[in-house]
């Protein structure tokens, strides 16, 4: 795909996005064009929310969207064993995207990525990513307090797996 | 439901001519498509299942979803929970979990009825793939996990890996 297309999609996505958002910047990097965007947390007023959506070629004719949410930080290394586990029970309930916890940046974000032909036009493109973006957010919103419980002690790994049971 | 059964119909008739033979089944009450992978190849996923659910707004979900293994028992299930997190580290397309003594990847589309082909056939088959492709390098690599042959520490000593 060519960088300035990359660019044309990931602005049309920043204007469509606009409402809720409280920052957004079209940034190159060394793999492409990138947008970053920050938004309100559901998790709490004074929280946001971190999210970067690239495009890039995939295979011939396609290119592939990703999107990752960064939904929480500085997460303690003795958590990571009790989260892991609670972050598996969660993504076997979410059907859109996976949490994944990122043990270098000790930070957990939420990703999906979705294929598109490269005749899409831009417009269907976006709304399609702005589908896909709503409803990851209401997976980080649902699914990602369990895992704000967890890290704030308030609830064990052993009891999040029960609560989720109970709730099925 | 009539358009969305189509699709699932075009898409079995499109995977055929590929190799891989869906038959159509229903899952909870859904349409539903199921492909099941060759049992004598012990480094291939088990099945493959694609279905359909409407949302809301008028868009329309696809889901993948692959059973890499099924059948373990709970310290086997706990030793494969405990490496899915190694395995969606660096994965685009698709998410690992464990439940229920199984192993899937799972994955879905999100479609714009507005333009259904879009991010349909060309995309579905390159996805499926893709996806197929992460499913057996998963179940290559944690098969001397489930076996018994080597333990999670030797397992993550040794580097476990999959993407997209």
């Amino acid at each position: 795909m060519e960088k300035n297309a990359a660019k044309e999609y990931l602005i049309a996505i920043a204007e469509l996005a606009a409402d809720g958002i409280h920052e957004a910047a079209v940034t190159d990097t060394d793999d492409g064009a990138v947008l970053l965007l920050t938004a309100g947390s559901p998790f709490g007023e004074e929280d946001e929310l971190s999210y970067t959506v690239s495009v890039e070629d995939y295979a011939e004719g396609l290119f592939i969207f990703q999107v990752m949410i960064f939904s929480f930080k500085d997460i303690p290394q003795e958590c990571f064993g009790e989260l892991g586990t609670v972050i598996n029970a969660l993504n076997a309930r979410i059907t859109l995207g996976g949490f994944v916890l990122f043990e270098e940046e000790r930070t957990v974000f939420f990703n999906h990525s979705f294929l598109l032909d490269e005749t899409a036009e831009t417009a269907a493109a976006a709304r399609i990513l702005l589908k896909s973006i709503g409803l990851m957010e209401n997976a980080v919103a649902n699914a990602g307090i369990w895992i704000k419980r967890l890290l704030e002690g308030e609830l064990t790994a052993e009891a999040v797996l029960k609560a989720l049971g109970e709730e099925e | 439901m009539e358009e969305n059964t189509a699709l699932l119909e075009l898409i079995a008739e499109q995977s055929r001519k590929l190799g891989i033979e869906f038959y159509p089944d229903e899952i909870a009450g859904k349409a539903a498509l199921v492909a099941e992978f060759p049992e004598d190849n012990e480094e291939l996923p088990e099945d493959c299942t694609v279905t359909e659910e409407h949302l809301s707004d008028d868009s329309l979900e696809l889901c993948i979803l692959i059973t890499v293994f099924s059948g373990l028992d709970r310290e086997q299930t706990e030793n494969v929970t405990r490496m899915t997190g190694r395995l969606n580290r660096f994965m685009r397309l698709g998410c690992f979990s464990a439940i229920e003594g199984a192993l899937f990847l799972n994955y879905t589309f999100v479609l714009d009825e507005e333009q259904p082909a879009i991010n349909t056939l060309a995309s579905f088959f390159t996805s499926l793939d893709a996806l197929c492709g992460s499913a057996a390098d998963a179940r290559q690599q944690l098969l001397p996990l489930v076996k018994g042959e080597l333990t999670c520490e030797q397992l993550e000593e040794q580097g476990i890996y999959t993407d997209n």
